[in-house]
């Protein structure tokens, strides 16, 4: 079963890597011999410690040469990856191509694994293909995409300035590996003293599309298959899975079947308000809102069939005021970002099915995905096939030293057995404060330590790689 | 002082990335004579054996052409300028080595030509439109031959602080034109595209983050709200993200994607209350390995060389496309006048800042050319009332075939055009084509081609017989592909033979003395 799940993944990291290298060049020098070639012209010019002038001061040439292993959107670089809780900063180097595109479609693919100290680490590969307009050469009939209209500005100008792709197509494989995942039982009930540790490892390789619509809405759909396995952990402070629970109360411990999955959403996004002329208040929010549905359907006769939906609201609010220099123009200044997100997961059954228990959403501290929830409890704390969560979180620059500012979130929510638990009553609650990091007024980094619940408190750090990290930002051009 | 200066009291500034002059708008002159293009000639010669000249060529697309990322490294555009990495003039014809910088990329002689696709004036709408309706300036020179980081630096602080790689600049110090102007109770404002893409000035302006960093959005209501500030920056989205194509025209962004921003920006501008008081620059920050014609000028260095190359800051960089929007600018206007990215420090701190001592300019600032200085900018004594804008060719076709099946549902379709015209809202105006015979390779040689072709058959004559075979009769030429052809043939057989003569004369006295 185990060489199955290696040859299937294995098969698909290949697949995409040699879609990913069928483009012939046609040249004197293949493709991927160029890219190499040119990276190891950039490593050794970056990292030599003289050059024509003599000798580079040490203050320019760490850097210089720490830049050409992080640096670039072609080649072999250093990656890193946050896993989900309990498994620790994961490293790696991965291999990727940011510029691979024909007249039409524009291409990014990175293949990488990671590992960290416990043992745990992650594989794989991903190609985005993002439809985009390309110009059309005929010269008899030239079609440019934008056209000059004469006549007065209409109220609602024509949106030009996002170029958001028609159409993104996501191929993947990867495995992950995770040595140790924490557990405390199924449902809202569940005590700390219950805790157990579990291992699991998950093949997925499958397909995402995401067609964008009107009006800020987009139709997403997906396929994909998965092959978990969950393993015991043992040696640890608290006891491994299996000796703690059993297939009656923690369904999918024993077996784990492969999954074929499906899933179709609609996501709206959207940005609204500003700073009136004449206000001195005003507002940005930038609206996320999004319905998903999935179908996971085991294979064989297993009893692990299921679906979900999901819903999931986010609202930033950016609140303005207005700035007025001493000799200057007035302009808009924001002071300060509320968040208010809502998150709704529900599992449908057939009768005599199960959602098995490493599907199920989790509530406090980190889950699987890495989503902060219940900050104050636990890593994985509360797990039930159906879940809610209501948080706000308020940001605001200190005055004068504006690199750094203060954060307040509240957070609410539950698990439930049934969707019908699923209400306003018995909710776990989570407040925190901390300080954050900020650059382009956006906080990067955030310390935060979290309390309420009843069950202590949690002191944490919370980094956005958003705008450096490996696969994306603008550094990797410049 | 000229009432569009007087109105002055908002500048924009729009820095897109790495794109030449010629490549952007050279092929404009075919409309526009007097600005310093392309006449179609221009080549560079490749590394084939014997070497083929690579012709310009109105072919460039919106992406796939240019990855690898053309070399715009310090010396990799010495090697453009000067064919030598360290910049030396051995008084060797210049500009002449970007195919050869090119092939080094990617070791592919037939690839390595497309660094000198340059983009038809009717691929590009909005650049080419804007640059007939305001002024367009054929003398805005990079700061520095070299890439983004130092060059943009150039813009925010008039200095590099000696670099010529992309070392990123960690704090401010007050000396960035941002602080200088909020020091002197200003506005100043950087908007960066969003979160996802990083602006330079996230290292470097720390302080003041509420006052001097907004996004795009923000930018938007702030013009649609008449609050945009005495100067700001306007970056485009550095990376693809999400959904988000990139829009700064960087190789191998999609250079359509730039265009439509770069509409977007001048739509809001053109839109907001604030438009008769507004000046909107929209300019490259460098060439981006990219051809050009022009040598770049030399300049006085400033005194704080590079420490790693040397390179004494004598001389700007590559020609970038540079274009100032003003309903007080007539449109036609060429400025031929040198620029560089210190000006755009140099004329805000100049304008904004009435006490000099406050001004705090570095040595390129107090050399560089002010923009509202410029007699030929400022010119119309009324604020121009025309009006137009951007819209993208779908939106405009669904409404106008909307507007066409109301009229008359069984009517036969009628063009985009007319479709547009029979629209409530304006009224489309033909798009920037050139002329027919703009480019045209099968029209005939004209009377300098027809001379030049016969100097080349005249000096084709001391050729060995058996390389002469190679050559076409001369009179048999007809058309302007036939003397590109014929002249490129030539000069390779002129040059290879020149060359083996040159290697015999070197070889000469050994060969001699064993005889």
């Amino acid at each position: 079963m185990r060489s199955r799940r290696v040859l299937v993944f294995g098969t698909s990291v290949l697949l995409l890597a040699g879609c990913c290298a069928a483009q012939s060049t046609g040249g004197n020098q293949s493709y991927f011999a160029a890219i190499f070639s040119d990276e190891w012209k950039n490593i050794s010019t970056g990292c030599s410690r003289t050059d024509a002038t003599g000798t580079v001061p040490l203050s320019k040439y760490v850097p210089n040469c720490l830049e050409n292993f992080f640096h670039g959107n072609k080649g072999i670089f250093a990656s890193f990856e946050n896993l989900p809780p309990g498994n620790g900063f994961a490293l790696g180097a991965a291999f990727k191509d940011s510029e691979l595109n024909t007249k039409s479609w524009r291409m990014n693919y990175q293949l990488d694994a990671q590992g960290s100290v416990n043992g745990s680490w992650t594989s794989g590969g991903t190609l985005t293909m993002r439809r985009s307009p390309s110009l059309d050469n005929d010269q008899k009939h030239p079609k440019p995409p934008v056209v000059v209209v004469h006549g007065p500005l209409p109220k609602n100008l024509p949106e030009l300035g996002e170029n958001e792709s028609t159409l993104i197509l996501n191929l993947y494989a990867f495995h992950t590996s995770l040595n140790q995942v924490t557990y405390y039982g199924i449902g809202p009930d569940t005590s700390l003293a219950d805790r157990a540790y579990f291992g699991m490892r998950e093949t997925v390789t499958g397909i995402n599309a995401d067609k964008l619509l009107k009006y800020g809405f987009h139709l997403l759909g997906e396929v994909n298959g998965r092959w978990p396995e969950i393993g015991g952990r043992h040696g640890q402070s608290s006891p491994s899975i299996e000796q703690l629970y059993s297939e009656a109360n923690t369904p999918g411990l024993t077996t784990q079947p492969g999954f074929l999955q499906f899933g179709e959403g609609l996501q709206y996004r959207n940005h609204v308000g500003g700073l009136g002329k004449d206000a001195s208040l005003g507002v940005n929010a930038d609206l996320d809102y999004g319905v998903h549905f999935q179908q996971f359907i085991a294979a064989g006769n297993s009893e692990f069939s299921f679906r979900r939906l999901t819903i999931d609201v986010t609202n930033d609010l950016h609140l303005l005021k207005k700035y007025t220099p001493k000799n200057g123009s007035p302009t808009s200044e924001q002071i300060g970002t509320l968040e208010l997100h809502g998150w709704l997961a529900e599992s449908i059954t057939p009768a005599g099915h199960f959602v098995p228990f490493y599907f199920q959403p989790t509530l406090g501290g980190g889950d699987i995905d890495k989503e902060r929830n219940l900050a104050s409890f636990a890593d994985y704390r509360f797990r039930a096939p159906n879940a809610l969560l209501l948080r706000a979180q308020y940001e605001q620059p200190l005055p004068k030293i504006s690199f750094l500012g203060v954060v307040f979130r509240a957070e609410t929510g539950k698990v439930a057995n049934s969707r019908g638990d699923i209400d306003l009553t018995h909710l776990r609650h989570s407040f925190g404060t901390g300080l954050s990091l900020r650059a382009g007024n956006f906080p990067y980094l955030i310390f935060m330590y979290a309390w309420a619940g009843g069950e202590g408190h949690h002191t944490f750090a919370d980094l956005n790689l958003s705008a450096i990290s490996s696969t994306g930002g603008s550094a990797s051009l410049w | 002082m000229p009432p569009g200066l007087d109105n002055l009291k908002h500048i924009v500034v729009l820095m897109m990335e790495n794109r030449s002059f010629d490549h952007m708008l050279g092929f404009m002159k075919q409309q526009v004579p007097g600005i310093d293009g392309l006449n179609g000639d221009e080549s560079n010669p490749d590394t084939a054996v014997p070497p083929q000249d690579a012709l310009v060529q109105p072919t460039a697309a919106a992406q796939a052409e240019l990855n690898p990322d053309p070399d715009h490294s310090w010396a990799g555009t010495n090697l453009q300028i000067f064919g030598n990495e360290q910049g030396v003039d051995h008084g060797s014809p210049k500009m002449k080595g970007f195919v050869k910088a090119y092939f080094n990329k990617r070791q592919d002689v037939n690839h390595s030509h497309n660094i000198m696709h340059c983009f038809s004036p009717d691929n590009l709408p909005v650049l080419t439109y804007l640059a007939q309706q305001y002024a367009v300036c054929d003398r805005w020179f990079a700061s520095l031959p070299g890439p983004t980081v130092p060059n943009r630096l150039f813009a925010h602080f008039g200095t590099s602080f000696s670099n010529v790689d992309n070392s990123m600049k960690f704090g401010d110090n007050g000396k960035s034109i941002y602080s200088r102007l909020m020091n002197a109770g200003r506005s100043a404002k950087i908007y960066y595209f969003d979160v996802k893409s990083a602006s330079v000035g996230f290292t470097f302006l720390l302080q003041n983050q509420p006052q001097t960093m907004g996004t795009y959005n923000d930018f938007k209501s702030d013009c649609a709200n008449g609050l945009l500030p005495d100067y700001c920056f306007v970056e485009p989205n550095y990376s693809d993200h999400d959904n988000l194509l990139a829009s700064d025209q960087h190789p191998d962004h999609n250079v359509i994607a730039g265009e439509n921003f770069i509409g977007d920006v001048y739509n809001h501008v053109r839109q907001s209350p604030l438009w008769e008081s507004t000046l909107l620059l929209i300019v490259y920050d460098e060439h981006g390995g990219i051809f050009d014609h022009v040598v770049p000028p030399q300049i006085a260095p400033d005194g704080a060389p590079d420490p790693i190359s040397g390179f004494q800051f004598d001389r700007l960089g590559i020609r970038v496309p540079a274009i100032f929007v003003s309903p007080w600018i007539e449109p036609g206007t060429i400025l031929h006048t040198q620029y560089e990215h210190a000006s755009i420090p140099a004329t805000v701190a100049s304008f904004f800042i009435a006490d000099p001592a406050q001004r705090n300019l570095t040595v390129r600032e107090q050399r560089a050319n002010l923009f509202t200085a410029d007699p030929n900018l400022f010119t119309r004594d009324q604020a121009n009332p025309d009006s137009f804008y951007f819209q993208p060719r779908q939106a405009a076709s669904v409404m106008a075939a909307m507007a066409a099946r109301t009229m008359a549902p069984t009517a036969a379709p009628l063009t985009i055009a007319a479709q547009a015209e029979e629209a409530p809202r304006g009224r489309e105006i033909p798009i920037p084509v050139p002329p027919p015979d703009a480019y045209n390779p099968s029209r005939d040689m004209n009377l300098m081609l027809h001379d030049h072709v016969r100097d080349l058959s005249r000096l084709a004559q001391k050729l060995p017989p058996k390389l002469r075979s190679q050559i076409k009769d001369v009179d048999s030429l007809r058309t302007e592909q036939d003397a590109s052809d014929y002249s490129a043939k030539v000069m390779s057989l002129l040059l290879a033979q020149a060359a083996k003569k040159k290697k015999s004369r070197k070889a000469g006295p050994s060969k001699g003395g064993t005889q």
